[in-house]
């Protein structure tokens, strides 16, 4: 019995980087389907013909605009967002190592909703007010997202300062997490407390999580952001791996405990920051998506890292396709249904891991 | 460079690489036409011909159809099909044009529906820009202000839009009518309004609320210089109808000649006032029968019609010696007919108990 299962692990570990590289190609090929899927859906009810039309250089004005300006940014925007909070996600759980770790269970989507809030209930940024304490700023292009994002980074400071303090171990940042999560939940509730109702309104659509936001530009910054930091990430896998068998044993090999966490913590905080301050709250991806990997691909840091890429703009850009097609016209916002789909799938996994376990 | 240092210069470095391209400015305005700066001071180049207008955004299609271009509006958003606001009512043909998406307008559904120009109202400058960028649509920010403290505010939107449709008759005669209505209220409240001091419960803010949600400056009392009790809680007037939750015993405390109770939150209001309640009991107005509804004003922004309307009936329970001249019933008919081109009075009694006595 122990010779069998030993001879199934051999061939198991043999056969890994195989079933590895199928699974990339598979997710690289699924993303590209769903990426056409994407683009021949809306609410305009363009016909497939037309987004082709469009997208060779022959479309009529108003379907190029509807596909180059609304669909497409939209889109790319699900995929690179998906792979930010995945990515970030299958790095904190491995610093942290905890299963439940997200880049929001260090409290950054409570800090940028506080932010959020502070520009349009504070800074006035909903453009509610005629007379405004802060006139100046209030008409500022990208307050809220910029406000959101501070918020985030300031959380991600917090966070790190503490650590720094108290010393860096899994334990203090999720606390630290905790303490400001429920510190910028009960700012953000005041400020919905003190609010009219057209600035609340505008606090509730942003926290809602929606990729109806995206443009070229925000695109374009967050590939900037997102890109660095994965090569990051990829290029400290080894290091991570040492970390996920404890800070010991990674001491062992030559890894600065203490500062990788840290760093890693930081860069990761910033994706997700980024991410966050430009859609609002898109839930449970940071999450579930390295589970996932994880449960597809093993446990090999690099490997996880790089199919969470794919897996977070896979699994994204079909909630999003879900959210604009389950009751078209209408939009759900993608956060809601990251969360819906999300949660029992999650589910089905605790129940398979723990019927494995038995 | 000190190790513990480094990950604080990466995130420096990061950050300046994000924050200078979040102030890329928007695009404005598209093709060639006329060129006119809206009331947040974007710059828009809008056709010189406008037939067909969209608007989004709370308050938006009520300012459009103040100035009787309900026949030149393209789309509604989707909630207006059932919102039963005044000026849906009075121009029921808007519920027959297509959907132009959710609150706020869907991107997609605008291009689509290809009005010449959207007007928006209450939300962000980078809602508003994002917007013109992804519809390839000029988009005209108003504000629609108040007839308390920001009345300018209001005539600087009719005055844009008049700018942009060519509407400026209209514009002038309803800035007209709305001033020479508040001048009659004052004339006829002026010497006897520090009488007697009045409450407005149940005021519909962000949705239906109890007795104890209240307004400290309330548009009625306001034009009509009646001592709102409730005003001493805040110290300065705001622009925006801000709610405010007051304690049940200090209605009490206060005791108000007159108690104004808004229809739209009867349902919670009833069991507050209720018989064998202290507030039955304790508050003079009901012993003295002083007690009256009104129709709500508030739902997505202000219908200042119903302002008026519900300032002529505060006028004349309150002061009904001075008020003795003025036939309510006539006065609505009026006042709906000029704003939204139709007498609706019949329909609003019918979906709302106000304007009663309690």
């Amino acid at each position: 019995m122990t010779a069998g299962k030993s001879i199934k692990f051999r061939n198991q570990l043999k056969l890994f980087t195989i079933r590895q590289v199928i699974f990339l190609i598979s997710l690289v090929v699924l993303l590209f389907a769903l990426l056409l899927l994407g683009i021949s859906m809306g609410s305009s009810q363009l016909t497939v013909a037309d987004v082709i039309k469009s997208l060779t250089g022959g479309g009529d004005p108003i379907s190029n605009q509807v596909v180059f300006q609304i669909r497409l940014p939209r889109i790319l925007a699900a995929i690179v967002t998906g792979a930010a909070l995945s990515v970030s996600g299958a790095v904190i759980q491995t610093v942290i190592r905890n299963p439940l770790g997200s880049p929001f269970t260090l409290g950054l989507s409570a800090a940028s909703a506080f932010g959020a809030a502070f520009a349009i209930v504070v800074l006035g940024a909903a453009g509610a007010g005629a007379v405004s304490h802060f006139e100046m700023i209030s008409q500022m292009p990208w307050l809220v997202t910029l406000s959101a994002f501070l918020f985030g980074v300031l959380c991600a400071f917090l966070i790190t300062g503490f650590a720094r303090w108290r010393g860096s171990t899994p334990e203090i940042l999720v606390m630290a997490g905790i303490i400001l999560t429920s510190l910028f939940q009960s700012g953000t509730s005041l400020l919905q407390y003190i609010s009219t109702d057209v600035e609340l309104a505008s606090v509730v659509s942003w926290m809602f999580g929606d990729l109806a936001k995206a443009t070229w530009d925000k695109v374009w910054i967050q590939i900037i952001v997102v890109v660095p930091a994965f090569l990051f990430f990829v290029y400290n896998a080894f290091s991570f791996n040492a970390l996920s068998a404890g800070d010991e044993v990674a001491r062992s090999l030559g890894v600065n405990v203490d500062r990788l966490r840290l760093l890693a913590v930081v860069v990761a905080s910033l994706c997700a920051a980024v991410a966050t301050a430009f859609f609002g709250i898109i839930a449970f991806v940071g999450l579930v998506v390295p589970h996932v990997t994880r449960w597809l691909v093993g446990h090999n840091d690099r490997i996880v890292l790089i199919s969470s890429l794919f897996l977070g703009g896979v699994f994204l850009l079909l909630a999003d396709i879900i959210s604009r097609t389950v009751v078209a016209p209408v939009v759900i916002p993608v956060g809601i249904v990251t969360s819906f789909v999300g949660a029992p799938f999650f589910l089905f996994l605790l129940i398979r891991k723990v019927r494995k376990s038995r | 460079m000190s190790v513990n240092h480094q990950y604080y210069y990466f995130f420096i470095l990061a950050l300046l690489l994000v924050v200078p391209s979040c102030s890329l400015p928007g695009k404005d305005g598209q093709g060639s036409g006329k060129e006119l700066t809206d009331m947040f001071g974007r710059k828009v180049i809008i056709p010189e011909k406008v037939e067909r207008i969209a608007g989004v955004g709370p308050g938006a299609l009520r300012l459009l159809v103040y100035m009787g271009l309900s026949d030149r509006i393209s789309g509604v958003e989707d909630f207006e099909f059932t919102s039963g606001a005044p000026y849906m009512i009075a121009q029921s043909g808007l519920t027959e044009m297509p959907s132009i998406g959710s609150r706020g307008g869907d991107s997609e559904l605008l291009t689509l529906n290809n009005p010449d120009v959207i007007f928006m109202s209450f939300m962000s400058v980078t809602d508003a820009d994002e917007l013109q960028e992804k519809t390839g649509i000029p988009v005209i920010r108003l504000q629609s202000g108040n007839l308390r403290n920001a009345r300018d505010t209001l005539y600087r939107a009719l005055s844009l839009i008049a700018e942009v449709t060519g509407k400026h008759e209209r514009k002038d005669s309803l800035k007209a009518f709305i001033e020479n209505e508040i001048k009659e209220l004052s004339k006829l409240t002026n010497e006897n309004a520090k009488e007697f001091d009045a409450y407005i419960g149940g005021v519909s803010y962000r949705g239906s609320h109890g007795i104890a949600s209240t307004q400290a400056f309330f548009a009625p009392f306001s034009l009509l210089n009646v001592s709102n009790v409730a005003t001493s809680l805040v110290e300065q007037e705001p622009v925006n109808p801000t709610g405010l939750y007051v304690d049940v015993e200090q209605i009490i405390t206060w005791d108000p000649d007159f108690l104004f109770l808004d229809a739209a939150g009867m349902k919670q209001i009833k069991p507050d006032i209720a018989p064998e309640t202290p507030l039955r009991y304790i508050l003079s107005a009901f012993s003295n029968e002083n007690v009256y509804t009104l129709m709500p004003h508030n739902y997505y922004a202000t219908n200042f019609e119903t302002v008026l309307l519900n300032s002529w009936f505060v006028g004349k329970k309150m002061f009904p010696d001075t008020f003795e001249e003025v036939d309510f019933r006539q006065k609505a008919g009026e006042i709906f007919r000029f704003m939204l081109g139709e007498d609706i009075y019949e329909e609003m009694n019918e979906r709302y108990d106000g304007w009663e006595k309690y």
